[in-house]
C-alpha cells in the first residue's frame, strides 16, 4: 500500500479512537480504478486531483459509501464480487472486510443509516432469484445482522434520503454468476424505484409503464427538494432512442427528463449527481464519452465530449468527474483539467466522502 | 499544472490510452463477420424447422427414435455457436435461457416438466402453451429430458420444438430483417443510439469469443470436473444425451469460422494461422478423451485429458488476447464502459 498522505492521530495514543470527517481536513473522494497491468485499486483523491492513498483490491471495485460522521468508508466489489472493505480514510488502511453469505454477491453499492449504526448493501440472492439489502452492524465491527428484500431484481445503487429513508434502484435485470455478466430476463424485466424505511420495510415502489419497464434504473442521487434523480440504462430494442434520466418526487410521481444529445450516451447513463446548490444535474456516459448537463428543473443544458466520463460527484461550484487521463472539475460551465499520472482506468463511480 | 479551458471538448481526456494503430478495416470486417453470423443463425433456424417437423413425425409414429434423436442432436449443435453472441437479439429474446437452460442446479427442468405435463394434453403441442411456462421447459434440455427418461415425450416435444423454432426465427429476424441489429451495426455514428464507431462491433464479436472461451473452461468443463476427489458427472451440460463434448467442439468450430472468415481478411500471418492451428489442436484434444464428458471426469486417465483440454482452452483465450486482439485494435480490457 502506498500512503502519500498520512494524517496525525496515531500520536494521540488511543489506538481505538475513531477519526471524524472533520479530522481529515480537506475534501476526499474515492474511486476504484485499474492500473495498466490490470491490478485493481481503491484510490483516494483530493479535489485538486492529488492521489491521497491507494489500496489494492482483490478484484475490480465499483463504488464506495461514506459513514455519516466517522472517517470511514466502505468500498465494494463490482458484481459479481463478494467482498467489501472498510477503510480508515485518515490512513487509507483497511480496518474490516465484509463478504456476502453463500448464494449472494454484492452489486457494488451501499449506504449508511443516518445514525451511522448500520450499513445497508445491495445484493443478489442469485439462486432464488431475489434482490436483497444486507444489513451490517457498524458498532460490532461490521457484523452482518440480516437482510431484507430490496423490492425487485437487481438492486444496484442505494442512497439515504434526507428523511433517513432509503431509495433503492432495482435495475430489474436478473444475472447469475454461472452466466458471468449475461442478462437473463430482458424480455420480462421490470425496473422500479423502491423507498425503504430505516428498518428496511418497503414503503413505496414506483414502476415505469410497459413501454419503459426495460429502462433500467441503476444510479441515483437526491436533490435538495427530496426528489430522486435517476440515470437509466435502456435494455429494450437497441435501436430505440429513449430518455435516460428520470426524476421521482416523494410519493411516487415521476417524469422522464429528455435531452437532445441523449443518443450520445449510447443507451447507457453511467453516474449521476446533483450539484450542491441543486441547480445542475450531471449525467456521465462512459460508453458514449459524453456528459449531459441539465438544470435544477430538469431542463437540458449543454453536452460535453469527455472520453470515458465515468464517476461524477459534487464539488465546489459544480462537479468532479473521472475520465480518461485523470479528472475534471467542472464549475460554472468551465472545466479545469486535473491530470492524474499512472495510466489509471477508473471504474464507474466517484464518491465524495468528506 | 492546472489549465483552465472553456471549450466543451477537454483536450486532456484525449489522452485515452490508444489501443492500437493497425489499419483494421472495421466496416469490411463487419461485413465478413455478418456473413458468418448469418450462416450460423440461419443454420439454427433451419435445424429448428427440421426438428419441429421431426417432432410431429415422431409423435405420429412416422419417424423412429434414432432418427428423431439425430434431428435433436443436430439442433443442439446448431445452437452451440450462438451461445457466444449474448447481446442484441439473443439478449432481447433471453434465448440463452429459453433455448438451452443450463446450469440447472435446482432441477428446474424436471420440476417444470412435471407441471407442464399436468396441463391438458392437447395443449402441449402448441408453442403458446410452452412459451407461457418457465424458461427451463422451453428448450432443448426439456426435450432431452423427455427423450432420455421415462416421461411422456409426445405431444410435448411438438410444442417445445415449435417454440424453439419461433425463437430461432425471432433471432434470425432480430439480426437480419429490416431494422434489425445488422442495420444498427451498419450505421454507427453519433446519432446511432447503440454503436458510436465501426470498431465497436469488432470489439463486441471479439469479446463474445473471449466470453465463450471462459464459459467453456470455467463452466462447461469446470462444473463437472469440480475436484479430483469429487467429480460431478451430472453437472455436465447435456450429460443425458452425451452431447457435452460435441457442444464444446461445435462452439470451437463456430469461433474458428468467425476467426477465419469473419476476421481473417484483417489478420495477417502468422497470427491467423497460429491461432487457427491452436483451435485445431484444441478440437483434436476433444477427440482423444474417449468418453462422454459426464463419465470422463470420474476416470483418472480421461479426467487428465479433460483437464488438459481445459488448460488448452485458457491458453487459446490467451492467444486471442496476444495475437488477435492487438492486431484488430480491440481488447476486452478494463473499462468503465463495460457497464454496470
Amino acid at each position: 500500500m502506498k500512503r502519500r498522505h498520512f494524517l496525525f492521530v496515531a500520536g494521540a495514543g488511543i489506538a481505538s479512537a475513531k477519526l471524524a470527517w472533520a479530522d481529515i481536513g480537506s475534501s476526499l473522494y474515492l474511486t476504484a480504478g485499474n492500473r495498466p497491468d490490470n491490478s485493481a485499486w481503491l484510490v483516494g483523491v483530493s479535489l485538486s486531483g492529488e492521489i491521497r492513498f491507494t489500496l489494492p483490491l482483490p478484484s475490480r471495485g465499483h463504488a464506495a459509501a461514506a459513514h455519516p460522521f466517522r472517517a470511514e468508508a466502505v468500498a465494494f466489489a463490482r458484481r459479481p464480487g463478494n467482498f467489501a472493505l472498510v477503510l480508515d480514510c485518515g490512513t487509507g488502511r483497511e480496518i474490516a472486510r465484509l463478504s456476502t453469505p453463500e448464494g449472494s454477491h454484492f452489486y457494488g453499492h451501499g449506504a449508511f443509516t443516518a445514525d451511522g449504526r448500520h450499513l445497508l448493501t445491495t445484493e443478489n440472492a442469485y439462486d432464488v432469484p431475489e434482490g436483497r439489502i444486507g444489513i451490517w452492524d457498524v458498532e460490532r465491527g461490521y457484523q452482518r445482522v440480516g437482510d431484507v428484500p430490496s423490492g425487485g431484481l437487481g438492486p444496484h445503487e442505494i442512497i439515504r434520503l434526507r428523511d433517513g429513508h432509503f431509495a433503492v434502484a432495482n435495475g430489474g435485470i436478473q444475472t447469475h454468476p454461472d452466466f458471468q455478466r449475461a442478462k437473463l430476463n430482458i424480455p420480462t424485466m421490470q425496473t422500479n424505484l423502491s423507498i425503504l424505511s430505516e428498518s428496511g420495510e418497503i414503503m413505496e415502489k414506483t414502476e415505469f409503464p410497459d413501454d419503459m419497464r426495460q429502462n433500467s434504473i441503476r444510479h441515483i442521487d437526491t436533490d435538495g427538494q427530496g426528489n430522486v434523480i435517476a440515470a437509466l440504462q435502456w435494455q429494450g430494442a437497441p435501436g430505440r432512442v429513449v430518455p435516460l434520466v428520470a426524476r421521482f418526487a416523494p410519493g411516487g410521481e415521476y417524469e422522464f427528463l429528455s435531452h437532445p444529445d441523449t443518443a450520445r450516451l449510447k443507451q447507457y447513463a453511467g453516474s449521476i449527481s446533483v450539484s450542491a446548490l441543486g441547480d445542475r444535474i450531471a449525467v456521465t456516459g462512459p460508453k458514449g464519452d459524453h456528459v449531459l448537463f441539465l438544470d435544477g428543473d430538469g431542463r437540458p443544458l449543454e453536452a460535453s465530449s469527455l472520453p470515458v466520463a465515468s464517476g461524477v460527484a459534487k464539488a465546489p461550484g459544480g462537479f468532479l468527474i473521472t475520465c480518461a487521463g485523470g479528472l475534471v472539475h467542472r464549475q460554472q460551465g468551465r472545466t479545469v483539467e486535473l491530470p492524474v499520472d499512472g495510466g489509471w482506468s477508473w471504474d464507474n463511480h466517484l464518491v465524495r466522502v468528506s | 499544472m492546472f489549465k483552465l479551458i472553456t471549450a466543451a471538448i477537454v483536450a486532456m481526456c484525449l489522452w485515452a490510452p490508444s489501443i492500437h494503430a493497425a489499419e483494421t478495416d472495421h466496416a469490411a470486417l463487419r461485413e465478413d463477420s455478418l456473413q458468418v453470423l448469418e450462416a450460423q443463425f440461419g443454420a439454427f433456424r433451419t435445424a429448428t424447422g427440421q426438428l419441429s417437423e421431426a417432432s410431429r413425425a415422431h409423435c405420429a409414429g412416422e419417424m423412429d427414435e434414432a432418427a428423431y434423436e439425430d434431428a435433436f442432436r443436430a439442433t443442439w449443435l446448431a445452437w452451440a455457436p450462438l451461445d457466444a453472441y449474448q447481446f442484441g437479439p439473443v439478449e432481447q429474446n433471453a434465448a440463452v435461457l429459453t433455448v438451452a437452460f443450463w446450469p440447472d442446479k435446482k432441477d428446474f427442468v424436471g420440476r417444470g416438466l412435471k407441471s407442464l405435463l399436468a396441463q391438458p394434453e392437447d395443449s402441449l403441442s402448441m408453442p403458446e402453451t410452452i412459451a407461457a411456462q418457465s424458461a427451463a421447459v422451453q428448450g432443448l434440455p426439456a426435450i432431452e429430458r423427455l427423450l432420455f427418461t421415462e416421461m411422456a415425450a409426445c405431444p410435448a416435444i411438438v410444442g417445445i420444438s415449435a417454440n424453439i423454432e419461433n425463437t430461432a426465427i425471432a433471432l434470425y429476424d432480430g439480426w437480419f430483417a429490416e431494422d434489425g441489429f445488422v442495420d444498427l451495426a451498419r450505421s454507427a455514428g453519433p446519432e446511432n443510439p447503440f454503436f458510436a464507431t465501426d470498431a465497436e462491433f469488432t470489439k463486441l464479436l471479439y469479446t463474445a469469443i473471449d466470453f465463450e472461451l471462459t464459459r467453456i473452461a470455467d463452466t462447461r468443463l469446470g462444473r463437472p470436473l469440480n475436484s479430483y476427489d469429487k467429480p460431478m458427472p451430472r453437472r455436465a451440460e447435456a450429460w443425458r444425451s452425451g452431447l457435452s463434448l460435441q457442444i464444446i467442439d461445435a462452439q470451437l468450430a463456430g469461433i474458428q469460422m468467425l476467426l477465419r472468415d469473419g476476421f481473417g481478411n484483417n489478420l495477417f500471418s502468422p497470427s491467423k494461422f497460429w491461432v487457427d492451428g491452436a483451435i485445431d489442436d484444441t478440437r483434436a484434444r476433444i477427440d482423444v478423451i474417449g468418453a462422454p464428458l459426464g463419465s470422463a471426469v470420474s476416470d483418472p486417465l480421461q479426467r487428465a485429458r479433460v483437464e488438459a483440454l481445459q488448460t488448452r482452452i485458457l491458453d487459446l483465450q490467451q492467444q486471442f488476447a496476444e495475437d488477435v486482439g492487438p492486431e484488430l485494435g480491440v481488447d476486452t480490457g478494463f473499462s468503465a464502459a463495460d457497464g454496470d
